[in-house]
């Protein structure tokens, strides 16, 4: 079933632009939320939250309006960016209230300590928020949006401030989660933190959706941009020479060890480099697509205006 | 800021067109560098400009200040012009010529008590509020430069309000005088003026200044002074009434009105506590001192947790 | 005057330490700490808790500690002062004056580290351009976004000329361009404006961008100071080498075994392979084309900075483990 409907959905602030026309559906999985600042992926996350509603058309969450049906949104787990705790409770206190508040009639505080337990806060649940450093902060603000055991998570940079250590844990827990069969929202600044949990991404420019799905084929579909092969070999040029007759490639550039290749179809490019090398004899060292990653991607989509 | 070539110059020849592209790169700092015993100059001039920079904050006071000059002064020119066709009223006149100066300090207080209320009781919360001590810990200000710096610029501030009215009263009261005789035996009203123009400043600088480093909020610190000087003060100010005077010194607008009408041998009207000299200065110096005190514990504190955050 | 390339300006390391330890009553935040930091660009790296504000406080002279520690050849304890003149911090957390605009926020601050008045106030200027701020400077700082106050904060941090420049989480809060504008300007500073940087972060992958030399930082001690190939290790043998395919990674690592290589398969799409003695990339193009398996990626073998850092974290000695 699909998780997330939105439907010609806008908001305004008075005057300044939320989302603009968002048309767009989210069918499960973990998916990464990208976009400049300003560009509406808070307004995006709160309005699947639940915290405010679109000021034109619709969004909805397992088919209900998250803003006014209260039984959809205790299906919803959300962990903001910038939260203001109760600092003089304990953990343990805290996402037990805001298990309560999140609907758990009964059995809050052992789901709290379940919750807490998931996000590796076992030792440390009964010590008071004040002390917390940001890595633990982030994991019971965690704690809180999975205690009430919901089936939707909005997860607004969870890894901010985290350091090294704690951050590969709390990815690989995000995973869990994601195999479990939860749908997970996760938005950052950090891209490469978005490339260890997921390749399904949304960008969100200028108020509006801009792409959509798997980074790969994204990649494939920004025709502006050929994409670029590098290879560091002993014999640059025979290679050069072999490929710049081909119709695919529209730039090879020298560099000091290798040539880096642009192609319109990298498929037909990689066998026919591999040809090259081994009909000329040739010692490759390196070989690789620089832009073919999320950091690449992004800028593509969202640097010179923003055009495809 | 990029490092260009020098241009080529044109063809050589004394008539060929030359050209030349600057090096606009950056030039390290080669010259003194103040000594640290100076920032306290900095750190009072700019306090000094931003409380100058808002059109209500520090300047309505000052206003307001100015209006009880003209009121006081214009009052006491008034009397004097009349004085001689008032008749059974000259007795009044002369009173009030004499005595305009040392009532008109309570009122010059209140527009004291506006420039603390704008500026001096937020000083420190603010500057807390909004990370100020990491930025000026992380540089070569020590505490007490930031103190002294914070005090001095307050100081000339409320100065301007509380300190400077009343010295050009005094020299009105000089003006309006009828002999030379006279002006010499009111010459002493002048550093009389110029004491309780300093001990009023002090009051005004420097208490709202420990106020404020009690709290970490802005809001907290002007509600906490504003509590204390209106209501405490209204408080005591009543005890004072009904048990003993002294008790009415710890209300600071009184104390200073105490010393002025000792200084200027004025009698308490009615019912109102007569404050004794001893314990007005008493109560100040106690206010001044225990402030002081508190401003370069709390700031010396925050020089070591400042700078660093959470590591 | 023009800028001379970094580390020929001063004789001194940028860092000395000798047996630096700091009590705070019962706890020991740094434990007799031994270290010669120097080079252009250093991480420094360490989880919450590892001391780094500490020892942060300690070099800048605004706590008193046991042991040594100097900076720029300059004794913490007792030249504080000086070398808050001569280093440039940039904070983690807010730290503005209210009601200031940028200019008037560095030329305060120039003025606050001894600059005189007018030299303050060119240089806040051009600190200001430095930073992209060129257009915006005049406006009060409270209206800025968060890429903009990051800016001012470090614009204020080289107002003052200063020969290093600590920088705390320089990429909070921004969103990708601008953190990769952010990473340019850090690079560039040692060339354009001579200074040395110390970096902490806990964005490993910056590190691996800008740094030349990294510390790590663990319970109070120093666990590794060198460059960032002396943590990785030498670059792999050549013959260790890490393949990306298009698809199907082990049917090719079956036949590559075959052939005498050591294989293991990370993923559907990715493995890593050990050659034989004597054998070049070229024993793996040959496999691929007679598998049929489309060759993407080929690298030697190379930890990345992420992956050293949680080795060396996760060799300290198991008694300082616990929190």
């Amino acid at each position: 079933m699909t998780v997330v409907v939105a439907d010609n959905c806008s908001k305004w602030y008075g005057h300044v632009l939320g989302v603009s026309d968002v048309s767009w559906q989210l069918k499960g999985g973990i998916v990464g939320v990208l976009g400049p600042n300003g560009a509406g992926k808070s307004t995006l996350i709160k309005m699947m939250a639940g915290l405010v509603r679109p000021s034109r058309g619709s969004l909805t969450v397992f088919g209900k309006s998250p803003f006014s049906d209260v039984a959809v949104r205790r299906r919803i787990g959300y962990a903001p960016e910038h939260e203001k705790t109760w600092d003089e409770l304990t953990a343990l206190e805290l996402v037990t209230v805001m298990a309560r508040l999140a609907g758990v009639t009964t059995g809050a505080r052992a789901a709290a300590e379940h919750a807490l337990e998931e996000v590796g806060m076992t030792s440390a649940m009964h010590r008071r928020v004040k002390g917390f450093s940001k890595g633990m902060r982030q994991r019971t603000k965690l704690a809180t949006a999975i205690a009430h055991d919901p089936d939707f998570l909005l997860l607004d940079e969870p890894l901010t401030g985290v350091d090294p250590l704690a951050r590969a844990d709390i990815v690989a827990r995000i995973r869990k989660l994601g195999d479990a069969g939860k749908t997970v929202v996760v938005s950052s600044h950090v891209l490469y933190e978005i490339e260890a949990l997921t390749s399904e991404i949304v960008v969100i420019y200028r108020g509006q959706v801009l792409a959509e799905g798997n980074v790969y084929e994204i990649r494939k579909l920004i025709d502006r941009h050929p994409h670029r092969i590098r290879i560091e070999c002993d014999q640059p040029r025979a290679i050069a020479a072999e490929l710049a007759e081909q119709d695919h490639v529209a730039r090879i550039v020298f560099e000091r060890n290798g040539i880096l290749i642009e192609t319109r179809d990298p498929d037909r490019c990689y066998d026919q480099l591999a040809a090259a090398v081994l009909s000329r004899g040739v010692t490759v060292s390196a070989l690789g697509s620089p832009d073919n990653n999320l950091g690449a991607v992004f800028e593509y989509l969202t640097g010179e205006g923003g055009r495809r | 800021m990029t490092t260009g070539p020098t241009g080529p110059t044109g063809p050589t020849g004394p008539t060929g067109p030359t050209g030349t592209i600057h090096d606009l790169g950056y030039k390290r700092y080669a010259g003194a560098r103040l000594a640290s015993s100076t920032r306290w100059a900095v750190i009072a001039r700019h306090q000094i400009s931003l409380a100058w920079k808002t059109w209500w904050r520090f300047k309505a006071a000052l206003g307001l200040s100015v209006i009880t000059l003209c009121i006081t002064g214009g009052m006491m020119v008034f009397a004097s012009d009349r004085k001689s066709s008032l008749g059974w009223a000259q007795g009044v006149a002369m009173q009030l010529i004499d005595t305009a100066l040392p009532e008109s300090i309570i009122w010059f207080c209140r527009s004291g008590f506006l420039v603390s209320l704008t500026i001096g009781a937020t000083v420190v919360a603010s500057d807390v509020q909004s990370g100020a001590f990491t930025f000026y810990f992380a540089r070569s200000v020590r505490p007490r430069d930031y103190v002294i710096g914070k005090l001095v610029g307050l100081c000339a501030l409320v100065w301007l309000v509380v300190g400077a009215g009343p010295l050009v009263i005094a020299g009105l009261r000089l003006g309006v005088a009828d002999s030379g005789d006279q002006v010499a035996r009111l010459l002493p009203i002048l550093p009389k003026t110029l004491a309780i123009g300093v001990i009023a400043t002090l009051a005004y600088a420097a208490v709202p200044l420990g106020c404020s480093a009690l709290f970490q909020n802005r809001r907290q610190a002007l509600a906490a002074w504003a509590a204390y000087y209106l209501i405490f003060g209204g408080m005591v100010y009543v005890l004072g009434h009904v048990a003993s005077p002294s008790i009415a010194a710890l209300d600071l607008p009184r104390a200073v009105q105490a010393v002025a009408y000792h200084l200027f041998d004025i009698q308490y009207r009615g019912r109102d506590p007569a404050i004794p000299l001893g314990a007005a200065l008493g109560s100040l110096a106690a206010h001044v001192g225990v402030t002081i005190a508190l401003v370069a514990y709390q700031v010396s504190r925050a020089q070591k947790t400042g700078v660093g955050g959470a590591s | 005057m023009t800028d001379a390339p970094s580390g020929t300006m001063i004789d001194a390391p940028l860092i000395e330490l000798a047996r630096l330890t700091k009590r705070f009553g019962p706890i020991t935040a740094l434990h007799d700490l031994d270290a010669v930091i120097d080079g252009k660009i250093i991480g420094l790296l360490g989880p919450n808790g590892a001391g780094k504000s500490t020892l942060l406080k300690c070099l800048l002279g605004l706590v008193p500690y046991e042991g040594e520690a100097r900076v720029l050849g300059l004794h913490a304890a007792t030249h504080g002062a000086e070398i808050r003149d001569r280093v440039g911090y940039m904070p983690e957390q807010e730290a503005f004056l209210a009601g200031m605009s940028a200019v008037e926020l560095c030329a305060y601050a120039g003025e606050l580290s001894g600059l005189p008045r007018t030299e303050a106030m060119q240089r806040a200027h051009a600190a200001l351009y430095y930073a992209g701020l060129e257009e915006k400077r005049y406006q009060p700082i409270d209206g800025y976004s968060t890429g903009m106050k990051q800016r001012v904060k470090l614009a204020q941090a080289l107002v003052h000329d200063p020969e290093i420049l600590f920088l705390d989480e320089p990429t909070n809060g921004l969103d990708p361009r601008s953190r990769d504008e952010m990473l340019e300007l850090i690079f560039e500073l040692p060339t354009r404006r001579s200074c040395a940087i110390v970096l902490s972060t806990h964005l490993l992958p910056d590190v691996e961008r800008v740094c030349d030399q990294v510390v790590i930082m663990h319970h109070g001690r120093v666990r590794f100071v060198g460059s960032i190939d002396a943590l990785r290790g030498k670059r792999g043998a050549d013959s260790e080498l890490a393949i990306e395919v298009k698809a199907d990674a082990a049917r090719l690592a079956e036949a590559l075994v075959a052939a005498g290589a050591t294989c293991q398969v990370t993923s559907p799409v990715a493995l890593d392979v050990d050659l034989p003695a004597h054998a070049t990339s070229e024993l793996v193009f040959r496999h691929a084309r007679e598998t049929g398996v489309q060759l993407r990626g080929l690298a030697l073998r190379r930890e990345t900075v992420e992956a050293a850092f949680l080795r060396v974290i996760a060799a300290s000695p198991e008694a300082e483990r616990a929190p």
